[in-house]
């Protein structure tokens, strides 16, 4: 089954510190390259540690590892890059500041 | 940006925060990721002159909607519901005012849990809450951080409280500030009828790529391909860029002209501004046989007057 919630992208200190080798650098990949998902919904959604799933919202899509991370449910994890940036919705309501924090994803496994 | 333009700010340098405060929050912050070095320098291990055991002279309080690497240097990890910061800090000035909602708990978080962190904060010699981008990037925006600013107004009435926002990327305080004295704005200022206006949402850099509103991009120590939704970023693969950077970046690749600068505060020495609006003076340490950002940027200011000036000729 597909989980609905809410994308936080944030900066982590790995991604901060692989960031300035280069942008397609294995460990910066590594860094970046995961979703975080509550141990409960990835149970419900048949998710495990490790295993890709497809992450899309209204503005984009990426595939990458699902990672178990504590988290509240309805709540989903992604570290400051390009791939998040993919799905991130550009609606700024007046501000200047695009929906880093505040965009709907929906996860579901590849073959789904 | 624009809730301290509407609201104002109590704030104070870090060296204060260090010296004086006893009570540190974080909002919506990480520092531990984010900013590795606050907690030794200035909030959390430093030594100051009324805190001379440094960690043990301060209570430090984490809230977040998850337990982020910070939550193990914090003495209580309040835990709130995602995009419920306006509703909690909201309750949390009912009850500085002597209010009690009509709720046991509110975004996630008991009522008693924050009548007690409204103790705190009056009580405190100094209280300080540092909040990230938690709070700013989060439902309700600038909102969050206008009542945050309003409840640091409200707390310098009982104790000496400080609300100063985690400011993060290097040096994007200076560019603030710069903007602030040149034109009166911060950001989002448009020059395009040759005096500077100021709108946010309108003159804003991702509003505009959305709208597909440029024709050309000069990008400076910018590195929008990676840090912008792409559904912005991509108008910049379509039209001509001339990208200033260092490195080689996501950004660099898709440019159309690329020009190589030195390194400010490597390569050149400058000024930087630190996250409390204090100018850092930078000397040059390495070599770089690059020219400084100023000089391409003179020079093609210089021929776009000369081709205004052949074009009017005409």
């Amino acid at each position: 089954m597909a989980l609905i919630g809410i994308l936080n992208t944030a900066r982590t200190l790995k991604q901060g510190a692989t960031m300035h080798i280069a942008k397609d650098a294995p460990e910066y990949l590594e860094a970046i390259s995961y979703v975080g998902v509550s141990a409960q919904e990835m149970e419900k959604a048949g998710i495990k540690d490790g295993d890709e799933v497809v992450v899309f919202s209204d503005h984009g899509k990426v595939t990458l590892q699902a990672r178990g991370m504590e988290l509240q449910p309805g709540s989903f994890f992604m570290p400051l890059s390009y791939l998040a940036n993919r799905l991130v919705s550009s609606e700024t309501h007046g501000t200047g500041v695009p929906g880093f924090k505040n965009t709907v994803v929906t996860i579901k496994k590849p073959n789904e | 940006m624009v809730a301290l333009q509407l609201g104002g700010a109590p704030a104070a340098t870090l060296g204060e925060v260090k010296n004086r405060a006893d009570l540190v929050i974080f909002w919506g912050s990480n520092p531990a990721e984010s900013h590795p070095r606050h907690f030794t320098r200035y909030s959390g291990a430093a030594k100051g002159r009324m805190n001379p055991k440094g960690r043990k002279d301060r209570y430090i309080v984490l809230v977040d909607i998850r337990p982020t690497p910070s939550a193990k240097y914090a003495d209580e990890f309040i835990q709130i519901k995602p995009g419920h910061d306006f509703e909690v800090l909201t309750v949390m000035r009912m009850l500085a005012s002597g209010k009690l909602p009509d709720a046991r708990s509110v975004g996630g978080v008991e009522v008693q849990t924050l009548e007690r962190l409204v103790s705190r904060c009056k009580d405190a010699r100094m209280g300080v809450l540092f909040f990230g981008q938690g709070i700013t990037e989060t439902r309700g925006k600038h909102q969050n951080s206008l009542v945050i600013y309003q409840f640091g107004k409200e707390m310098s009435l009982y104790s000496k409280f400080l609300t100063l926002p985690m400011r993060g990327h290097y040096n994007v305080v200076g560019s603030g500030n710069t903007m602030c004295w040149q034109t009166g704005y911060p950001f989002a200022v448009n020059f395009g009828r040759g005096y500077p206006q100021f709108n946010p949402g309108e003159f804003s850099v991702v509003d505009l790529l959305k709208r597909k509103e440029p024709d050309a991009a000069l990008i400076v120590a910018a590195e929008p391909m990676d840090h912008l939704p792409y559904e912005a970023a991509r108008h910049l693969e379509n039209i001509p860029t001339i990208v200033l950077d260092p490195r080689e970046t996501l950004t660099t690749r898709m440019a159309t002209v690329v020009i190589p600068v030195k390194h400010a505060g490597i390569s050149v020495e400058g000024t930087a501004y630190r996250m409390d609006h204090i100018p850092i003076k930078m000397r040059a340490v390495l070599d770089s046989p690059w020219p400084k950002d100023d000089e391409p940027l003179e020079r093609i200011i210089q021929r776009v007057k000369e081709l205004r000036k052949e074009k009017a000729a005409v």
